[in-house]
């Protein structure tokens, strides 16, 4: 029997999901230990939908912490505003709940693809991309997402030499998910 | 993959056209058809596949009762080798009292026949589309069932074994023995021998067996294995073994609970189903299961989809299914009152700041 969760994802949709539960299998984290937060009912609303539940995620994750290991994981495009902005609206909703800002090493990972995840799993498969570029509407995406996963932790691991082509957002997703060994 | 089934003037159904995915989640409320379409595809699989006669399944009591037409439609398409198949086949009432008969029995692959069985006569195609045999045929069973696979009909032959590995659940703990009287090819609806059935994959396809062990170990506090333990000639009895502090103990399989045997039994269907790329309908797979359970299953279940392209219908309304999986994979059955029963994609309204299970939980997803 497995231990209880340790890893909350919150995700803006099921591509997102995706990614990221595949890159923690890779990890060693089991299905018993990942908790998929609900997803948006409605399309096009995802950011919005993840800004929103950040805050009580970060203030549950946190009385956790203090009895047993527990992340956070967030993943929500920056789509036409850049990484900055995208942290920056993060900052705000746990400083407009008189929570603490995430301290470093805190097991709080923000996961944020610019213009958004496809350009990611596009990037991770070798393809040249842009930042500017929506590829939501690629064909092809989903079969892409498990390899592109692995990529993506063979990259992080320490001392792993980081890519060239890989996309700014991208590298800066790197030591994220450092937070979380 | 199944792309298209088609039903007329079967209980709520009438001409009514469903096009699923490979990983679908099948919402709608009480009464919306759900369980109808999952009866239609497990007449039609009994039907064809294993040859069972329409006199077993009280079709025409089945009719839709504001109608007052006597044939029932059915139609399937499948998407196999890149290739598209379609099968049709129209119910009549012949006789008195009337009994159910095939009008008409078709097979096609890319438009072209490659089987006909019409007013009792069959015409045999070969892969090659050009005809090979014709003979009379009573028209109470399907004549499809009857094809033996051979080196020129390897196509039609295809549909079948696809059809072959279409399952529909509708799991019942409390039918489930540990008693295995012998190997059974097909699981019952209710997986009520699914002993027989386990006792018959074990056999035919062992590979999964070890990955079935290592989901269960992950679920069930203590579980060790299963195993079927001889029990006089020719009958074995499921049991499962668990390990606690350097103690084993074992219990017969009716001695589990309610929530582990269908644990048991939604991994064994993962496993050696989805995962070796067969198609299931499951209604309502989450009953008896802890709320603990259903997560992680539903995602070991999204990686063998993905993993396998199997592909899986759910039929739920639990909150935690219909929360990962309404908003991408999910349609609506709806049925106006005392109309008869359609098919819309899941879509809520994007500004909506709830769940979807909530959204569904008020009615307002159909706002």
């Amino acid at each position: 029997m497995s231990d209880s969760v340790w890893v909350v994802v919150l995700a803006e949709d099921q591509r997102h999901q995706r990614f990221v539960r595949r890159y923690l299998y890779r990890k060693g984290v089991s299905n018993h230990a990942i908790r998929m937060e609900p997803l948006p009912s409605g399309r096009g609303c995802g950011e919005q939908w993840v800004r929103e539940r950040y805050s009580s995620q970060v203030q549950a994750c946190r009385r956790r912490s203090a009895r047993a290991k527990t992340a956070l994981v967030v993943v929500i495009d920056a789509d036409t505003g850049d990484v900055d902005w995208r942290l920056r609206q993060l900052r705000d909703a746990i400083s407009q709940e008189g929570l603490a800002q995430r301290k470093e090493g805190e097991g709080i990972v923000h996961l944020i693809p610019r213009r958004n995840i496809e350009t990611w799993i596009l990037c991770l498969s070798g393809r040249a991309v842009d930042e500017d570029t929506d590829y939501r509407c690629e064909s092809g995406v989903d079969e892409l997402i498990d390899d592109a996963a692995v990529a993506f932790f063979e990259s992080s691991r320490i001392n792993a030499t980081m890519p060239t082509y890989f996309v700014p957002s991208l590298l800066s997703a790197i030591p994220e998910v450092r937070r979380l060994d | 993959m199944l792309t298209r089934i088609y039903i007329d003037n079967f209980r709520c159904l009438v001409n009514f056209e469903y096009r699923p995915r490979r990983q679908e989640l099948i919402l709608g409320g009480n009464g919306s058809g759900k369980s109808s379409l999952l009866d239609v595809l497990l007449f039609l699989q009994q039907f064809i596949v294993r040859g069972v006669p329409f006199d077993e399944f009280r079709l025409l009591a089945q009719r839709t009762r504001w109608l007052d037409r006597p044939h029932i439609t059915t139609e399937l398409e499948a998407e196999l080798d890149g290739g598209r198949y379609v099968y049709r086949l129209v119910i009549e009432p012949r006789g008195e009292p009337a009994t159910p008969r095939a009008a008409s029995e078709t097979l096609c692959f890319e438009g072209k026949s490659l089987f006909e069985f019409i007013n009792g006569e069959v015409q045999l195609f070969d892969d090659r589309f050009e005809r090979k045999a014709a003979y009379e045929l009573d028209p109470a069973r399907s004549a499809l069932a009857t094809i033996i696979p051979r080196g020129d009909n390897q196509k039609l032959s295809r549909f079948k074994r696809w059809l072959g590995s279409f399952h529909g659940f509708r799991i019942n703990p409390f039918a489930m023995s540990a008693r295995a009287e012998g190997e059974e090819l097909y699981p019952k609806v209710d997986l009520s021998n699914l002993a027989a059935w386990y006792r018959h994959l074990v056999q035919a396809i062992p590979r999964p067996s070890a990955a079935l062990r290592e989901s269960l170990r992950e679920c069930i506090e203590g579980f060790n294995f299963l195993e079927l333990e001889p029990f006089g000639e020719n009958v074995r009895l499921l049991r499962a073994e668990f390990a606690h502090g350097g103690r084993t103990t074992r219990f017969y399989f009716n001695e589990l609970s309610d929530g582990q045997r269908c644990l048991i039994a939604l991994y064994t269907i993962l496993h050696f189903v989805v995962a070796q790329g067969g198609a299931v309908v499951l209604d309502e797979p989450e009953n008896f299961v802890s709320l603990r359970e259903i997560q992680p299953w539903l995602m070991a279940l999204s990686d063998a989809i993905e993993e396998s392209h199997g592909q899986v219908l759910l039929v739920s309304h639990h909150p935690e299914i219909i929360n990962q999986w309404a908003p991408s994979n999910g349609v609506r059955f709806i049925r106006d009152i005392g109309g008869a029963a359609r098919v819309e994609k899941f879509q809520a309204d994007p500004e909506s700041c709830l769940p979807p299970a909530e959204l569904v939980a008020r009615g307002w997803e159909r706002e």
